[in-house]
């Protein structure tokens, strides 16, 4: 029996590639790539990356307390604006009342 | 295969998780901003919704408008019942002068004695009311301290110079 050349085996088996074909009916299989493709391109667009980051950031309990205590503070804000004007509107009208209080000109009128 | 479906499915689930987490988070942040503006907002602007459903808030208002201690506040209350009275007073008789000057200027096409005469007459009357206005004026504004009391004057003032007439149009914003 001859033994083959160590050379020349090497030599094939640095040649040699595997192409293996897919089973034609592994459908299993292709559903997972369809699936795989479609997860990709998801990932892939935008707003649902967006959402995901904001999400990822978010339920960090650090960032949680600071979207709550910084949405608090911009609320207080706006209702501190808002009740300074409603507290100048109801003095005008104090004001109006208690001259007319005192005012016969405007009481007869 | 039952394997890798495991590891198909717990990213997108994880995900899911997270959104909603973040959902729930966000929800929390506009709901605590929401019950903090209606508190702050009622509790701040409570004493001016209290004055302004009360029959006798004006007087409350002038309290605070001019920092007014309970003494001060106790001897303009107590002029403002003796004022009172004179006022309702004052008020019926402009309004009797009104309807007299409003009837002979309806009865007459020309001006004659009895227009003039009532005319005369019901500017007396408002002039008598506005002099009687003054000293009240003059009278609380002695109760209050030097600055609160000169504020007073300078509110009350347009009331007398030309009444219904706001303020702020009175006095001239170019003279200023």
């Amino acid at each position: 029996m001859n033994t083959p050349d160590p050379d020349d085996l090497s030599a094939k088996l640095r040649t040699w590639t595997v192409d293996p074909k897919v089973v034609p009916g592994s459908f299993s299989r292709q559903v997972w790539q369809r699936i795989g493709a479609r997860q990709a391109g998801r990932e892939e667009a935008f707003w649902p990356r967006a959402v995901q980051w904001l999400s990822t950031q978010l339920v960090r309990p650090r960032y949680a307390v600071a979207l709550v205590v910084l949405s608090l503070s911009a609320s207080i804000g706006m209702a501190h604006v808002q009740a300074q004007e409603t507290k100048a509107k109801v003095g005008k009208m104090m004001e109006a009342r208690y001259a007319a209080s005192v005012d016969p000109l405007a009481m007869s009128r | 295969m039952r394997h890798r479906s495991i590891h198909w499915r717990c990213p997108a689930n994880a995900a899911m998780l997270s959104v909603k987490r973040g959902l729930l988070i966000l929800l929390l942040a506009a709901a605590t901003a929401c019950a903090g503006y209606w508190i702050y907002y009622r509790y701040v602007t409570a004493p001016e919704r209290w004055m302004s459903t009360e029959a006798n808030g004006e007087m409350e208002w002038l309290r605070r408008e001019y920092h007014l201690s309970d003494a001060q506040f106790t001897r303009i209350e107590e002029m403002h019942r003796e004022y009172a009275p004179k006022c309702d007073l004052m008020c019926e008789k402009i309004a009797k002068a009104n309807a007299r000057l409003d009837q002979f200027i309806l009865a007459n096409k020309t001006e004659t004695p009895e227009v003039e005469a009532a005319m005369r007459d019901c500017l007396a009357v408002q002039g008598e009311c506005r002099q009687a206005l003054l000293a009240h004026v003059y009278a609380v504004s002695a109760e209050m301290s030097p600055v609160d009391g000169t504020r007073y004057r300078e509110m009350m003032k347009s009331r007398i110079v030309e009444p219904g007439v706001s303020h702020a149009a009175v006095i001239s914003q170019v003279a200023k």
